[in-house]
């Protein structure tokens, strides 16, 4: 065996699990997932062109179909990546590529809300808007964004500490500020064939409040 | 059988001069610093990586694998803070090519902790460095233009394999994220809406795009063109093969050498990121990805290149004596 070979096989080695993980295989799934209002809205888009071709199915049908997909390729792709997963683990290497391939039409935007004692809150940092920007550096730097955005769909351990440092923010900012609410408020984003403006506010989610220690 | 093993084989053989994997190194350690300088100016190393109880937002301690780093040197605002040092002193190194290939090995191995502490905030790019960083451990790139040339000598050649596996990277980057763009908005059935949608999402968009309808079309072909793009990618190892094999017959390959699709292709990435940069925030990501592209010239190309840049002869010979 030469050099060349032994490199070759090394690479062969090196190659093969990381090419399998770059597959565009189902990588989680849940059920419950299916369920939300992004998943519904693709859903229905995607019965509709299903039902072009004569296929109609309910959201139902359809759902339990691509779960039943999803799980089995995520079992299948667990089971092949399984010897891997310590050195992807503790080198923090991989093969996940996905970017916006799910376009959010209902995209959530991040509010901070402040109020001095006895006084009324007070808008003090929403996402994109120059009016309302405190602490805009920090909250839109990438690595902080990725932190509550990961909160945006279903709230998780990093919410209470991202709110804790948000409203620890506001209060060294702001001697005045008593009480801190954040929360994400849910927007709808409409293409220009389906409504007249491109966005509307539907609701609030996740608020928690923080005072003054 | 015999054939493909000797085929694949000879796709990682053969030598080239050295050089771009030098000018990665430097490129990706430069980005990645302007990143970790951006935390450290913002305040974030211990909200990012720090204990829970100094106000880390991983709360290491309390997970359910705790990262190596938290749990063989403690759960202290030190160790956040040590760890963040050490990765910015082995970027350092290496973009200067100072004992660059260790250099490379502690920043990965650093960051992969740190990564771990709050999963949230590493991203797919950040995933995309430490690939890199892996690739350069066993590169001797310090040794053409860096300090590594000085300690242990210089490098006029070195072997073509990690650059190939680099060009490689960017393909099943480009390509599986076309593969991954299932959602209806990204396809001709869907509108082609799906920038529309991405530009109007508060978590990225840089300004607030309120009068985009009125350019709706265009955005429209920009998704057509990042759809074009991103699955275009899968046909660039084919380039390349044409290229190579140039000297065979074939009408397609003929074809494809006389049009050289290979360069509208860059130049359309280029594009693209140079807008993701405009329109989005998403930090370094176009940054990295570009900093990746002097891979997907032969290092004759790029000495061609520059040859053909506006600079005096007398400039270029003292850079290249350099």
């Amino acid at each position: 065996m030469t050099w060349d070979d032994a490199r070759a096989a090394l690479l062969l080695v090196v190659l093969a699990p990381n090419l399998f993980a770059s597959l565009p295989l189902a990588r989680s799934a849940s059920r419950k997932n299916f369920d939300t209002a992004v998943a519904r809205d693709e859903f229905t888009r995607l019965r509709e062109l299903a039902g072009t071709f004569g296929w109609t199915l309910s959201h139902e049908e359809m759902a339990d179909f691509v779960f039943a997909a999803a799980h089995a390729e995520v079992a299948f792709r667990n089971a092949l990546l399984a010897p891997a997963r310590p050195f992807f683990r503790i080198t923090g290497t991989g093969q996940a590529w996905g970017l916006f391939s799910y376009p959010d039409r209902f995209p959530a935007q991040l509010i901070v809300e402040s109020r001095p004692r006895g006084g009324a809150y007070q808008l003090r940092f929403a996402a994109l808007d120059q009016d309302a920007d405190l602490g805009a550096e920090k909250l839109v730097y990438r690595r902080v964004r990725g932190v509550y955005d990961s909160n945006s769909d279903k709230l998780g351990a990093t919410w209470d500490p991202f709110v804790s440092w948000a409203a620890g923010e506001v209060f060294a900012a702001d001697p005045e500020a008593y009480e801190v609410r954040v929360q994400f408020r849910r927007l709808r984003t409409f293409e220009p064939n389906e409504a007249d403006s491109d966005q509307r506010v539907e609701g609030t989610r996740g608020a928690r409040v923080r005072r003054r220690p | 059988m015999r054939g493909v093993w000797r085929t694949w084989r000879a796709l990682w053989a053969g030598d080239e001069a050295a050089g771009v994997l030098s000018l990665i190194r430097v490129l990706i350690a430069v980005v990645l610093l302007a990143d970790l300088v951006e935390v450290w100016r913002l305040h974030l190393i211990i909200p990012l990586w720090g204990p829970g109880d100094a106000g880390g937002m991983g709360n290491p301690a309390q997970q359910r694998v705790p990262p190596e780093l938290y749990a063989w040197f403690g759960n202290t605002v030190a160790v956040g803070r040590g760890a963040f040092f050490v990765l910015v002193g082995s970027l350092v190194c290496l973009a200067l090519g100072l004992l660059a290939q260790p250099a490379a090995l502690v920043a990965l191995l650093v960051y992969a902790q740190l990564a771990l502490v709050l999963p949230g905030a590493d991203r797919g790019i950040d995933m995309l460095i430490r690939n890199v960083l892996l690739l350069l451990t066993f590169v001797p790139s310090g040794r053409t233009f860096g300090l590594d040339a000085l300690l242990f000598g210089p490098l006029d050649r070195s072997s073509s394999w990690p650059r190939r596996l680099l060009v490689l990277q960017l393909v099943v980057l480009y390509f599986t994220a076309g593969l991954q763009k299932a959602a209806v908005a990204w396809w001709p059935w869907g509108g082609f809406s799906a920038l529309y949608l991405v530009l109007q999402d508060p978590a990225v968009a840089r300004i607030p795009f309120e009068s985009l309808r009125q350019v709706y079309p265009f955005t429209q072909l920009l998704t057509a063109s990042t759809m074009a793009f991103e699955w275009g990618a899968g046909l660039v190892p084919l380039l390349y093969w044409y290229r190579h094999t140039r000297l065979r017959g074939g009408w397609l390959r003929a074809q494809f050498n006389r049009l050289e699709p290979l360069r509208p292709w860059l130049v359309l990435g280029v594009a693209m990121h140079l807008g993701i940069a405009a329109t989005m925030h998403l930090g370094i990501f176009p940054w990295t990805v570009l900093a990746l592209y002097p891979v997907l010239f032969h290092p004759d190309e790029l000495r061609r290149l520059w040859r053909e840049l506006p600079l005096g002869t007398a400039k270029r010979a003292r850079i290249f004596a350099d």
